[in-house]
């Protein structure tokens, strides 16, 4: 029988990260749309799209639980407490506002400047939750 | 209720529960109960107060409803009904009046028959009022007896007993909401006024009134919901004359309907379930959309009015439409403890039954106003294909074909029809002010208004300039314009018809947001003013950047042509990059009717209901910083915060 392989270094982890990016996206998709078909009075297909919205979010939730797993090994460091949580995030959220930026920058280059704006306004947002998470792990050190 | 939030460190053990009554659990977390602790939340007071009174005019032993309030915010609210039993509860050997008021979920409402079809919250109603007030008062009139019982902050002051003999009967409640829990312990004369008007219509035979110190309104009607629906739509122009009527009943479900189209372009519909009032619709509402979607597409296919396998999309339907809805059932089932959505299927079910029916019906006895409804709806449909051309045209694809200019000139001569009456900001007199009110050019000078629509902010420096010239791209603004400003060009900002150095000063507004590659108008701006000239600009920006995405995505459901969300920080980077110097701001909050905003043209009735979404489902950190109101009755109210920004070239 093969050596077993890690988690962290596996395929399955990268689909385990592509899965939830799926998850999240077709959540938010199937609730929006749900909304308009509300809106538009398709009340069959808006109840339809809300519980498939639900079973995704479910999904989500799932997928990021087992790759939680994956991420503690690769970072040596457990997940799962507030402290931990709030410093994960706060560290995607000065990545993030970097990549915000190169994107409005492309947006704009190509002429989208409402996208490009967008960008902006997102990355701004990403610098102030990353300091609003920061203070909070300063507060819970004190 | 209990609480579990052992001290850190400290002891967690038996000893550490804490085990709150009833009364100091709804002190404790208010907002559970009552929505919030902002204004919401005491206009949620009063209303449980009005809708207890209202219970018994439902049930038909009560015909009057008097509600009060005087200088210090104690609030009366009386009816004439039977009056709260008196004598003691069996169980609990208690008077009953005091029990209704002092403990959680009891009620008349909780047994078959009392008040088969009643709003209030279950039972928590008075006692949540009782505990959240610093005065807390109920009388009751019965058997020839009057009772009294006060309370402070939920606890018992004075017990409630017999105070003298009585020639009516009735319940009164006096009450003041507890400084100590809401931010502002007074509710909204209007919005009390709002919902007095609405029961008038919605209860046959039921006189409501409403005093302020010499100030007293009066509302009894026998029109019903379709007078309801000709107070909505006031002066718009309609489509047909009278509301049509719907009713039906299908099992439990009662349902009772006037709906009435006008040329506006949104929508206005009330929902009431057992009359209380349902601001986020629901299941009703949805069954509603739903109706009116099929009816028209039913009859515009019959009517060869569009092509049959071409659906009226259920957004367009609903344009223009006033519409006021009642459901009666038993035991709704609604999404959080203030009744916000009704949750019930059978309603929608019952609603999409009954008004279909109904619509159908008139439709088929009133042609030439039907197709005039239908027509209503394909003017949206193509409202709606413009507007999202626009949001696509507004994206310039090289540096050079920076905008796509008609897509500017449809817009805004279309909306300078209505100019002044389509958003508050635009005539504000305190936000103009501090335009003109910046000015420290010479009273000979000369200033450009730049895209000046109707040239209310250059004439803001009337008095202080020698002359006024305007600058538009659209024909109906410079025709609108030359009515205020001594002359008006039609032009380009991108393309200034000015030589340099033409203009002692330039002013514009609230323009730079739509305009892709803001620098570029401005260095066009900066050419024609002369050294030492002076540049003054307003500009609404975001309260921070915690806001910033939120109100990206209002500004641009609203609007298309939005396509930067300007912050100050941008603003300023932006005049220095022009080679602006010495900027100084003025900033001015203006609070902005948001259902009258959208109320446009260039707004999709989709992107209206996506924008009220945004409001109702604002993110808690985005409320923290940007204030804005939502009314019992859904109006919603926004509090923008502008820059006005005053900048010079150098001399």
């Amino acid at each position: 029988m093969a050596d077993r392989i890690k988690l962290d270094e596996s395929l399955t982890r990268e689909s385990l990260e592509a899965a939830l990016r799926d998850e999240a996206v077709a959540a938010v998709e199937a609730t929006w749309f749900a909304r308009i078909a509300e809106i538009e009075g398709e009340t069959g297909a808006a109840r339809a799209l809300r519980e498939i919205a639900e079973q995704h979010q479910l999904n989500a939730k799932t997928t990021l639980d087992l790759l939680l797993r994956a991420r503690e090994a690769l970072t040596g460091r457990r997940a799962g407490t507030t402290a931990e949580n709030a410093a994960a995030l706060a560290s995607f959220y000065e990545n993030d506002a970097e990549a915000q930026a190169a994107r409005a920058a492309t947006a704009r280059r190509e002429g989208f400047a409402d996208i490009g704006s967008w960008f902006e306004s997102m990355g701004r947002l990403r610098a102030a939750h990353a300091g609003r998470l920061a203070a909070l792990n300063q507060d819970g050190e004190s | 209720m209990s609480d579990t939030v052992p001290e850190r460190g400290g002891r967690y053990d038996a000893g550490s529960i804490v085990v709150l009554a009833g009364l100091q659990a709804v002190r404790m977390r208010p907002a559970m109960y009552v929505g919030s602790t902002g204004a919401e939340g005491v206009m949620q007071l009063v209303v449980e107060v009005l809708q207890n009174a209202l219970d018994e005019a439902l049930v038909g032993h009560a015909s009057r409803l008097d509600a009060s309030v005087d200088d210090e915010g104690c609030w009366v609210i009386a009816d004439n009904g039977r009056g709260i039993p008196l004598g003691n509860h069996p169980a609990l050997g208690r008077p009953v009046a005091e029990v209704v008021v002092t403990e959680l979920h009891a009620g008349g409402k909780f047994r078959e028959g009392a008040y088969r079809l009643a709003g209030g919250l279950h039972g928590v109603g008075l006692t949540c009022v009782n505990a959240l007030s610093s005065r807390f008062e109920l009388e009751v009139r019965r058997d020839g007896e009057r009772w009294l019982g006060r309370w402070a902050q939920g606890e018992r002051v004075e017990a409630f007993h017999r105070v003298s003999a009585a020639d009516d009967t009735g319940t009164t409640v006096r009450f003041v909401p507890d400084a100590a829990i809401f931010a502002t312990a007074r509710a909204d004369f209007h919005e009390v006024e709002a919902w007095l008007r609405a029961q008038s219509w919605l209860t046959s035979g039921l006189t409501c009134s409403l005093a302020r110190g010499a100030e007293r309104v009066q509302f009894s009607s026998d029109e019903g919901l379709a007078g309801f629906a000709r107070w909505l739509a006031g002066a718009e122009e309609r489509v047909h004359p009278e509301p049509i009527a719907a009713a039906g009943t299908a099992g439990d479900v009662q349902v009772d309907a006037a709906l009435l189209w006008t040329r506006a372009f949104a929508e206005d519909v009330q929902c009431f379930v057992n009359h209380v009032h349902t601001p986020l619709g629901g299941a009703h509402t949805d069954g509603l959309r739903a109706a009116v979607g099929h009816a028209l597409t039913r009859y515009a296919r019959e009517a060869r009015l569009i092509d049959q396998n071409e659906p009226l999309q259920g957004g367009d339907t609903m344009e223009g439409l006033v519409a006021v809805l009642s459901v009666r059932m038993r035991d709704p089932r609604f999404e959080g403890q203030t009744k916000t959505r009704l949750l019930d299927p059978v309603a929608g079910a019952a609603v999409e039954r009954a008004v279909g029916a109904a619509l159908s019906a008139w439709m088929r006895e009133h042609p030439a106003e039907s197709a005039a409804i239908v027509g209503r709806a394909i003017e949206a449909g193509r409202a709606r294909v413009a507007s999202r051309r626009a949001s696509e045209r507004a994206r310039y694809e090289r540096v050079e074909h920076l905008v796509d200019k008609e897509i500017y000139r449809q817009q805004f001569g279309i909306r300078s029809k209505n100019w002044h009456a389509s958003a508050d900001w635009i005539t504000n007199a305190g936000l103009l002010g501090l335009h003109g009110g910046s000015s420290q050019l010479g009273p000979d000078s000369v200033i450009l208004d730049v895209c000046c629509g109707s040239g209310v902010v250059g004439n803001s420096f009337r008095g202080k300039v020698g002359k006024i010239i305007g600058l538009d791209l659209t024909p109906e603004m410079v025709a609108l314009s030359r009515t205020r400003l001594d002359e008006v060009v039609q032009g380009d900002v991108y393309d200034i018809p000015f030589a340099d150095a033409s203009f002692d000063g330039v002013c514009n507004r609230e323009v730079l947001h739509l305009l892709p590659q803001p620098e570029r108008p401005l260095a066009e701006i900066f050419r024609v003013i002369k050294p030492g000239g002076q540049f003054v600009v307003g500009q609404w920006v975001p309260f921070s950047a915690i806001d910033g995405p939120w109100m990206f995505q209002v500004v641009k459901k609203k609007q298309p042509l939005f396509v930067n969300n300007l912050y100050d920080e941008d603003m300023r980077a932006l005049l220095a990059g022009a080679g602006f110097v010495n900027v100084t701001t003025q900033e001015f909050l203006q609070w902005e009717d948001i259902d009258n905003w959208i109320d446009t043209w260039e707004t999709p009735q989709l992107h209206r209901h996506q924008i009220r979404d945004l409001y109702h489902q604002c993110p808690a950190e985005v409320r923290a910083v940007h204030p804005f109101e939502i009314s019992a009755t859904g109006a919603i109210r926004d509090c923008w915060r502008w820059v006005i920004y005053s900048a010079f070239k150098h001399g």
